[in-house]
């Protein structure tokens, strides 16, 4: 999925991964590209990458910020062309 | 051996001919040819393809070789003859057609093929056996691909094997000089295929002629489900507005422009300005969907098929089903004159496969799958076997004086598939799964690559079932176990997944390779080529090997390896994915860039979620960044009002391009552009250019202002990354080259600038090229030495 929207790490896993919920959806990601994730926190997602971390107060009004944007629901699959 | 001097030398040749030679009519024009040339000796296929033993005068021998390869049959391709001499037999007499080897397998399997000039004129031969049955074919034409479910390619293999021919099609296919000795689908009105009409319900109508019932329903506005060669299409008058926006509203389909069939050249000429290079390509056996350049009587008469864009996709019948509708509605003429003339009807055929599932190929499916879309269906009982949609081209005309014109694939699938494309060199069986949209997937075999048909996006699962079978029917149809995998770097793709899981059952390797790297590596495949060469990839999206999303890309490819040079600047994606539907908010990202993020909710006022956008774009850290090119041009499109919301991929792009078109030459905008130097590459910045358009008034001048000076910054860029990385060769990769203003204008300038410029040709330059890019690259790390 493509979608860069916040989703709650709920595990870390080995080699820099950790697996998210994200609308009930689980899956794994991967973080290398953030530093200090611990579980709880919130992560913008694209292409299974961590970009960004959120403390969950930001993450909150993100989400609402994205749902008054238009942008959000359902985890949908990315574009890939 | 004692040699017989009372006779003329005898010499006698074992002859071996690779290529498409089976199921081509390929024995019996060699038995022509010998009867012609006094020949004795054999002929067989086998799991190489023909063999043969001709024996005779050595001068006969070279011609029978020399014409081997001259004339062979239409359909057929020879790769090579190889012959060696062996003992010459004086008591052999005549030429015979052995029966195949048993087990035999055919190296290829033919490509569908439309029905030829003399099945058509038996067809519309009132005296003719075969008068209007609509499954007439020979051993030059008819379905191969579609109806094989396995090798060899026989008869008993294909959906013709629960038809028994009846004793007059038996002897024309047991007759070595008969035009159907082995035709595997032939068959007649009393043994072969038969049609039914089905209403909406699923209820068989009783009616004596399904094909005229079928044509007085399309003519009263309904929209039926026509089996074809492939899948099912669903069909509808093309000059009936009403019907087209029922079928367009019923199929979920948005804005996207309709294929257009009709009866032949001169009709086509009604609705589009055709090139030559067009005409033959309409006209041709694989008969794809054409790209061509409509006329303004499209608009006028066939109203909402192709709305704001320059181009109708048109095709030719090519069934004999299809040209049946058309000879019904000419009225049923006696012979073949009426297909040279100009024919009313018009019929929109689009590939049944609703709201991107996969495409219907069965009759009990199509019941059920096309419930509420359909209200009737004209179906038979030859099953499909192998899925198959039809292939969509583009042939430009040339701005090079001299120039040749040729094709380029939108969608590579009836008609070409299973043809291969020949590799620079062999290597091991490697099974390429492509991306994610359009995808098709690529088994390598030795030095050819066979592309699948074109499979669809893998957005939903039945697409994703698609594409596993389709992998699942290649390995059987090739005969081949892959010992390598290649797939997308995307982790979350299906192709990814499947790829993967695939290459731990089989305890091979799985190699992922870049999807702009892939891109090129496509280009490079077909030319033969391993590089180093510049590419040039310029793409909707890619996962990077940053991380990041790619599109924009200027790479070094050296063989199974890559470097990026260059990228365009990247611009900000609130959204992701979603950004990348809605070209409005590509503009908003791009104003926010030019530090005009207050411009944004007043502009955009109609669309939702306006003024949230700019805090978005606010907070770098919520927004991913793109470098795709295609990112680019919906940011020019939404700054011009051309397109705002997207209802199919790359709306905004062929929009843009048709308004720019109409619009004709510009002058590019002043300094539109610059190129910077980072640390990973060269940087193209078109934001200058997206400013002035932010200003623009018209439209249609905007649009062609975007063209000329984006084709003017991107010969700068690329000539100097040539330059700088002291290499002559530049391949063009990625789906933006549908675009006929970068397709052919690109490459113009590149070559005027003196560097040497690989286009792809035989395989989609979008998505559905990638698994062959893959598949080489993974050919070239595996070398032994790599
Ligand atoms: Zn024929
Ligand atoms: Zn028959």
């Amino acid at each position: 999925m493509c979608l860069a929207i916040p989703a709650r790490v709920v595990e870390l896993l080995d080699g820099d991964n950790a697996r998210i919920d994200l609308g009930g959806v689980k899956k794994e990601i991967s973080l290398a590209l953030v530093e200090d994730v611990a579980v709880g926190d919130y992560v913008i997602v694209h292409v299974g990458y961590a970009l960004s971390r959120l403390d969950a107060e930001e993450a909150e009004r993100t989400l609402a910020l994205f749902a008054e944007a238009g942008i959000g629901g359902a985890p949908g699959a990315g574009v890939g062309g | 051996m004692a040699q017989d001097f009372s006779q003329p030398r005898l010499e006698r040749r074992h002859i071996r001919v690779r290529g498409v030679v089976q199921g081509v009519g390929f024995r019996p024009f060699v038995y022509r040819l010998a009867q012609t040339l006094d020949l004795s000796g054999w002929v067989r296929n086998d799991g190489d393809g023909v063999e043969l033993e001709g024996q005779g005068l050595p001068g006969n021998l070279s011609a029978l070789i020399a014409r081997i390869r001259s004339e062979a049959p239409s359909l057929a391709r020879v790769d090579s003859i190889h012959t060696r001499l062996c003992d010459a037999d004086p008591a052999d007499q005549g030429f015979t057609i052995r029966t195949s080897e048993s087990g035999a397998v055919s190296t290829t399997i033919g490509h569908d093929s439309a029905v030829c000039a003399d099945c058509l004129a038996e067809l519309f031969d009132p005296a003719d056996r075969r008068w209007r049955y609509p499954f007439i074919n020979c051993t030059h034409c008819g379905p191969r691909y579609t109806i094989t479910r396995a090798l060899p390619y026989d008869r008993s293999n294909t959906s013709m094997a629960t038809f028994a021919q009846c004793p007059a099609c038996q002897r024309e296919y047991d007759a070595p000089v008969h035009r159907r000795f082995h035709a595997e689908p032939n068959a007649c009105a009393d043994c072969g295929p038969q049609l039914s009409l089905l209403e909406a319900a699923g209820v068989r109508v009783a009616t004596r002629d399904p094909i005229a019932d079928t044509l007085l329903r399309l003519l009263t506005g309904e929209i039926v489900a026509i089996k074809g060669l492939g899948g099912f299409h669903l069909v509808c008058d093309a000059r009936n507005p009403e019907a087209v926006e029922r079928l367009r509203a019923r199929k979920g389909r948005g804005g996207k422009p309709f294929a257009v069939m009709v009866a032949n050249l001169a009709s086509a000429r009604r609705w589009a300005r055709l090139a030559s290079a067009e005409e033959a390509l309409l006209a041709g056996a694989e008969r794809p969907v054409v790209l061509c350049e409509k006329r303004p009587s499209v608009d006028n008469e066939l109203w909402g098929l192709a709305p704001d864009l320059g181009s109708i996709g048109l095709m030719l019948p090519y069934t004999p089903l299809h040209y049946l509708l058309f000879h019904d509605n000419a009225g049923r003429p006696s012979g073949t004159d009426w297909l040279g003339e100009v024919q009313d009807l018009a019929l929109v055929m689009t590939s049944a496969n609703p709201g991107g599932e996969p495409l219907v190929t069965d009759n009990q499916e199509a019941l059920q799958r096309l419930k509420g879309i359909a209200d009737a269906y004209l179906m038979h009982d030859r099953d499909i076997l192998s899925r198959c949609d039809d292939s969509v081209m583009v042939a430009e005309r040339s701005a090079l004086a001299g120039a040749r014109e040729t094709p380029r694939f939108v969608r590579r699938a009836r008609g070409f598939t299973p043809r291969s494309i020949r590799l620079a060199q062999k290597g091991v069986p490697v099974l390429a799964f492509g991306a994610w949209l359009k995808n098709a997937v690529c088994l390598t075999r030795g030095d050819e690559a066979f592309l699948s048909e074109h499979i669809g996006d893998l957005d939903n699962p039945g697409v994703c079932v698609a594409m596993d079978q389709a992998a699942e029917h290649l390995q059987r149809i090739l005969a081949i176990q892959p010992e390598a995998v290649a797939h997308d770097l995307h982790p979350d793709f299906h192709s990814t997944r499947a790829a993967l899981a695939l290459a731990d059952r089989l305890g091979v390797p799985a190699i992922g390779v870049q999807h702009h790297h892939a891109h090129i590596a496509a280009v490079l495949a077909e030319h033969r080529r391993s590089g180093p060469v510049l590419g040039v990839a310029l793409d909707g999206v890619g996962l990077g090997s940053d991380g990041s999303a790619w599109g924009g890309e200027l790479l070094t490819v050296d063989g199974a390896a890559f470097e990026r040079v260059g990228h365009l600047a990247p611009l900000a994606l609130p959204g992701g994915d979603q950004a990348a539907r809605a070209p409005w908010r590509m503009a908003a990202s791009a104003l926010h860039r030019m530090g005009r993020g207050a411009d944004i909710a007043p502009r955009f006022a109609t669309q939702r979620g306006a003024a949230q956008i700019k805090v978005l774009l606010d907070k770098p850290h919520l927004c991913p960044t793109t470098t795709s090119m295609g990112r680019w041009f919906d940011a020019a499109a939404g700054l011009l009002g051309v397109c705002e919301r997207m209802d199919y991929d790359a709306e905004a792009a062929m929009r843009l391009e048709s308004l720019a078109a109409s619009y004709g030459s510009a002058l590019r905008a002043h300094r539109g552009w610059a190129v910077r130097e980072d640390e990973s590459g060269a940087e193209l910045d078109l934001l200058p250019l997206l400013a002035e358009l932010a200003r623009e008034r018209n439209p249609a001048r905007g649009a062609a202002v975007f063209h000329a000076t984006l084709l003017a910054a991107l010969e700068d860029w690329i000539v100097a990354a040539a330059r700088h990385e002291r290499l002559s060769t530049v391949a063009l990769g990625g789906g933006c080259f549908l675009n006929r203003q970068l397709a052919f204008e690109l490459p113009r300038r590149l070559s005027a600038r003196g560097l040497e410029v690989l286009t792809a040709r035989q395989a989609p330059c979008n998505d559905g090229g990638i698994a062959l890019g893959q598949a080489w690259v993974a050919i070239q790390q595996l070398q032994p030495g790599n």
